[in-house]
């Protein structure tokens, strides 16, 4: 046993021996050159010598080109300083990354697509600016629930994960103001006024508390729509039928006589259903108040209004809808949205009180049990439109247009560049995607110019013609939202059969009382 | 961290033992502290405050919220009317008819096998998870699809257009709905009563002639009186905090609002994550937060510790 | 003869009384495993066409209307994040609680007790609001990963009390003098729970780990709520949201989903049965 540790020492001894020897080795013998080498590096390092006086004088050369540079540099500096002020805090260089949350129905995917174009575009122009800087965006375009979306944008924001920009994403322009989470964006639409040049102003200089919010990403205009098919069956001539748009838009043909063809395409048993109408709260629901010369806001005061006899001649028309002629069901205005468009899109309803958009989404949606999407042909084959009718003689016929909009969130770091992203995704060539595929109107005047529009878009076309004869839909109070739940709920028992007209104006006019503060109640 | 252990551990013997004690409950203490306690109080606070959208903002706003509720919101008869409804109707279901199902299944079939099967059976709604639950009602309600209205039409009842909305269909299917889940629980406790009543009583009786129903009426009712009385105490207060079938079935507020099935708890699940509005959301929660603390009391009272955690338990 | 039909009518309305009923819910659940293999969407129960499309999700994109949503797993595995994250922590703090509340006489034992079978009437559900308010403070709410143990950490702790009360029992059937042999041997505390009484009472151990993971593969409430952002749904949560998509309703799909989501749940139920029936017994408020 101790021999052979002895001898284990004894090799570890001469091998750690060996690397020591070899290690002196390496660095304690210097082999003197040979004198002929000795000579050759002699005369490089004359040549040396000479090559280092040249550079020597180049260097004085570009020292002085240097300062220079240095003092055009310094001018260029203060340039780009006001040019760096301009556009707000952004890095030297680097990427800034911005995050765009969309919602709309479901053919509007542009929305995001377009926000993704319009970086490109911006980047483009930091680019031939000289900034090494940029911009990179995730957007994402989902159809879901108002009620997902808003509790979606709520978690973000708590966890301080807001997205930059937002549209249709659950929480109103409006309410987005009042809880603090948009940005004012007044100064940058005098700053940038020239790319809003062809926008009509009342698509982006909308107030609220003195302040602009939105950036108009385009403009949804309601449609009246109806089968002509199933007029066809019902002994309709092709003039009749295309009068029919004509005659509503001139008032011509109200609601009463509406409700009167539907009963009698329900009793021939042509449709299952005469009239159908949007599940509530929305827009559209509110378009027979206005055809009354009702409005819900008085922009001279800043209040909200109601009238009485307004109201009156409104509830009695969705009563005589639902109870009266029957020719919508009692349960319309909590009814989803696959069945209308399911119902409409196969001919089973005759009348549908939608919007331009739903001409696009047919399109692109699988609603037809054997055909899917409408192609192009079979819409206008098949459907007509118009405005909508007035809700009893002497009211006007009309339609809401308002334009839907981006939002600059307040958790956003940079707000302008988000804001220039925005408005470059409105771009002409853009926008005709969008318009087309979506079937809404654009905000620049331009992009009817835009060949796709000219070619593909004689729907909207049709309909720009028609905005004479619309509303803005556009209601800047903080309390717009209760009175749209009063509504609702006194529409729905109209509409059950559980209150009459009257005791549902009452019902309004009781709770408005009651729960809102600012609103102005006639007779 | 191991000194401090021994510095504590090294007092007195008795000493000792309570800190050892504690420091095995102390994960356990921690936990609720943090997740029953703190909350608790958080929503005290919160019931007096105005939080909108978001907690970081939330203003002291003393008894408004309350105020609000009790004199100027307008959803507040309808949904206190069909709480009271829905814990009224349900309770016979889940205290009552779950003891026919218990007797049936564990006394009035002779022969076990089919009992257990038949209470297995019984069980599944509770042990579905609530969505696929609220699928399967979907579906049998659709109205194209679904068995009901086919069998409704079948028989020349004209199905309503839509059980989601129509009242009284949407009340009737609400109370099928929780129905099916609670009846379950009360079966589970009542079967382990039954079976532990002797059969020598049952025999006698049965000896002297008496028919099943008699036997259910004379002798099983009364030896079962605290069993029962027990699971409707504890379904009352069950019902009147459960809001996740609905939720699960009608989805959105406006749905279940015009069917007119929003329950006391289910409003204030709304008004907290559908409209945002935690203070008053809170309000509305305390309310049954007192009620539960209180009846909870009560129980412990009436019932006394020992029965609370053997409900079964029969004295012959 | 009389008296055997008149038997027979009794007989058949005491069944009917209770199986009649039952009859829905076994619709239900016939309907859900016909529809998934159905090509069409059936009318009643009768499939048409036999085909295994449905269940494509499991191995493709889920079309669903205009949304496309990646695969299946993710959601899968979000599931059981949820599950695992759950199943050791209750069965770490109701076992060491157990333990304390089965053995040791310190002040305020009662005291817990009662408070336990206090925490197990009250209806957890009503804090929801004041849940999410901790969630965000303790910074677990909206961050995606986060989030979802924020979930389990909740539902951990809305289970705690009744698992520590059933596992006290478990302890209580320990005689005492395995454990004072232990001490003799020079254990301290620590070390008899976790390597004596622990593995005795492995069947209690398991029972609540089952359970535990039931609960967190079955939780829909809180997920629902809490869960906002859909990279980190769980299952139950993807499933709502396609039920309220509220343009389509590809029938098949829900089905065959459901199918495959309640299947683990269906065979733990079977297996489990006795100590289910424990549990509930304890009182436990649904779930």
């Amino acid at each position: 046993m101790a021999e052979k540790k002895v001898s284990a020492y004894v090799v570890v001894a001469l091998i750690i021996g060996l690397l020591i020897g070899a290690v002196i080795g390496y660095f304690v013998k210097p082999v003197p050159p040979p004198p002929a080498e000795l000579e050759e590096l002699r005369s490089k390092y004359e040549e040396l010598s000479s090559k280092y006086s040249e550079l020597e004088s180049k260097y004085s050369e570009l020292e002085s080109k240097y300062s220079e540079l240095e003092s055009k540099y310094s001018e260029a500096e203060k340039a780009y300083g006001a040019l760096k002020s301009l556009l707000g805090t952004f890095p030297e260089e680097g990427v800034i990354k911005l995050k765009a949350w969309c919602g709309g129905a479901p053919a509007e995917g542009y929305r995001a697509t377009n926000l993704e174009r319009g970086v490109e575009l911006l980047n483009k122009i930091l680019k031939s600016l000289g900034l090494n800087v940029k911009v990179e965006i995730e957007a994402t375009f989902e159809h879901i629930p108002r009620d997902a979306a808003r509790s979606r944008l709520m978690a973000a924001w708590e966890a301080k994960e807001a997205p930059d920009i937002v549209i249709d994403y659950g929480y109103s322009p409006v309410e987005l103001a009042d809880m603090g989470w948009a940005v004012p964006l007044d100064e940058y639409f005098e700053r940038y006024s020239t790319l809003f040049a062809d926008v009509p102003r009342s698509m982006w200089e909308l107030k609220y508390k003195g302040h602009i919010w939105t950036i108009p990403q385009d403009a949804a205009m309601h449609v009246f729509y109806f089968r002509k098919d199933v007029l066809r069956k019902m002994g309709w001539s092709e003039e009749e039928i295309n009068a029919l748009a004509t005659k509503i838009n001139n008032g011509e043909i109200t609601f009463e006589d509406i409700m009167e063809i539907a009963k009698e395409a329900m009793d021939k048993g042509l449709v299952e259903w005469g009239i159908y109408h949007r599940k509530g709260p929305g827009g559209s629901l509110w378009i027979p108040y206005y055809s009354l010369g009702g409005r819900f806001y008085d922009p001279e005061t800043g209040k909200l209004t109601i009238s009485k006899s307004k109201l009156l001649d409104y509830f009695t028309l969705f009563h005589k809808m639902t109870q009266v002629y029957k020719v919508t069901p009692p349960t319309m205005i909590a009814t989803d949205w696959r069945k209308i468009h399911t119902d409409f899109v196969n001919g089973r309803v005759l009348f549908w009180m939608g919007g331009s958009w739903h001409w696009g989404e047919w399109q692109r949606v699988e609603y037809h049990e054997t055909l899917g999407k409408l192609t192009p042909e079979y819409a206008w084959e098949n459907i007509g439109f118009s405005l909508y009718p007035a809700t009893k003689p002497g009211a006007s016929p009309g339609a809401f247009v308002g334009p839907h909009s981006y939002v600059i969130l307040s958790q956003s770091k940079y707000p302008e560049i988000a804001f220039l992203v925005a408005t470059l995704a409105t771009t002409p060539e853009f926008e005709a995607d969008h318009c087309i595929e979506g079937a809404r109107l654009p905000t620049h005047a331009g992009t009817r110019g835009v060949s796709k529009f000219v070619e593909q878009g004689k729907f909207l076309a049709e309909l720009s013609e028609l905005t004479g004869k619309t509303w803005a839909e556009w209601i800047p109070h903080g309390e717009w939202s209760k009175l749209v739940e009063i509504l609702t709920e006194a529409l729905t028992k109209v509409e059950a059969g559980e209150i009459s007209p009257q005791e549902a104006v009452d019902l309004v006019v009781s709770r408005a009382e009651t729960e809102i503060t600012d609103i102005i109640i006639t007779d | 961290m191991g000194k401090i252990f021994e510095a504590l551990t090294q007092g007195r013997e008795e000493m000792r033992k309570y800190v050892i004690a504690y420091l095995f409950l102390f994960p356990f203490l921690l936990t609720v502290a943090l997740f029953w306690i703190k909350p608790l109080l958080d929503t005290v606070y919160l019931s007096f405050c105005e939080a909108k959208y978001t907690f970081s903002n939330m203003k002291f706003v003393g008894l408004r919220n309350y105020e609000w509720m009790f004199s100027r919101d307008v959803y507040v008869p309808d949904v206190f009317k069909v709480t009271a409804m829905y814990v009224g109707t349900v309770i016979l279901i889940n205290a009552f008819y779950s003891f026919l199902i218990a007797f049936i299944t564990t006394y009035y079939i002779k022969r076990e096998v089919v009992g257990i099967v038949l209470r297995m059976l019984w069980l599944i709604p509770r042990i579905l998870p609530t969505i696929v639950y609220a699928i399967l009602w979907l579906w049998l309600i659709d109205p194209e699809m679904g068995p009901v209205n086919l069998a409704m039409r079948a028989l020349g009842i004209k199905p309503p257009l839509s059980w989601l909305i129509q009242r009284p269909y949407s009340w009737i299917l609400m109370i099928v709905v929780n129905g099916f889940v609670g009846a379950s629980w009360g079966m589970i406790i009542y079967s382990a009563a039954i079976k532990s009543v002797p059969t020598d009583i049952i025999n006698a009786a049965k000896v002297d002639g008496a028919t099943e129903f008699q036997v259910m009426r004379h002798i099983y009712i009364p030896l079962l009186k605290w069993p029962i009385l027990f699971v409707t105490a504890w379904q009352t207060l069950s019902l009147l905090s459960s809001y996740g079938e609905i939720l699960a079935i009608w989805g959105d507020f406006g749905t279940a609002r015009a069917g007119d099935v929003v329950t006391w708890a289910l409003y204030s699940y709304y008004k907290a994550f559908s409209i945002n509005d935690y203070g008053y959301a809170s309000a509305l929660a305390m309310i049954l937060v007192v009620i539960g603390i209180a009846l909870t009391l009560i129980y412990f009272r009436i019932f006394g510790f020992k029965r609370l955690v053997q409900p079964s338990r029969v004295e012959v | 003869m009389k008296r055997k039909i008149r038997n027979l009518l009794i007989n058949t309305l005491v069944y009917s009384v209770i199986v009649v009923p039952l009859a829905i819910p076994l619709l239900g659940m016939a309907w859900l495993v016909a529809q998934s293999f159905s090509e069409k969407v059936i009318v009643g129960l009768l499939p048409s066409g036999f085909t295994l499309e449905h269940f494509s999700f499991l191995w493709r994109q889920i079309k669903f209307g205009t949304k496309v949503y990646p695969n299946i797993w993710p959601v899968v595995r979000n599931s059981l994040f949820l599950c695992l994250i759950m199943v050791p922590t209750e069965v770490l703090i109701s076992s060491s609680a157990a333990y304390a509340l089965s053995r040791m006489k310190a002040p305020g034992r009662g005291a817990i007790m009662n408070f336990i079978v206090f925490l197990h009437a009250f209806p957890g559900v009503l804090m929801l609001i004041a849940l999410l308010y901790l969630l965000v403070q303790m910074g677990l709410y909206g961050k995606g990963v986060l989030t979802l143990i924020g979930v389990a950490l909740v539902k951990v702790a809305l289970n705690v009390p009744m698992s520590a009360w059933i596992l006290k029992g478990f302890f209580d059937g320990i005689p005492w003098e395995l454990e004072w042999a232990a001490l003799v041997d020079g254990c301290t505390k620590f070390q008899v729970w976790k390597k004596v009484l622990l593995p005795i009472i492995k069947p209690g151990i398991s029972a609540i780990a089952i359970f535990s993971f039931m609960s967190g593969w079955g939780e829909w409430l809180i997920a629902y709520t809490y869960l906002r952002d859909p990279e980190y749904y769980t299952f139950p949560v993807l499933l709502s949201s396609l039920v309220y998509e509220f343009r389509f309703v590809d029938w098949g799909l829900l089905a065959a989903m459901s199918l495959f989501y309640i299947i683990p749940t269906l065979v733990m139920y079977a297996l489990t049965q006795k100590t289910l029936l424990k549990i509930q017994l304890v009182g436990a408020v649904k779930g």
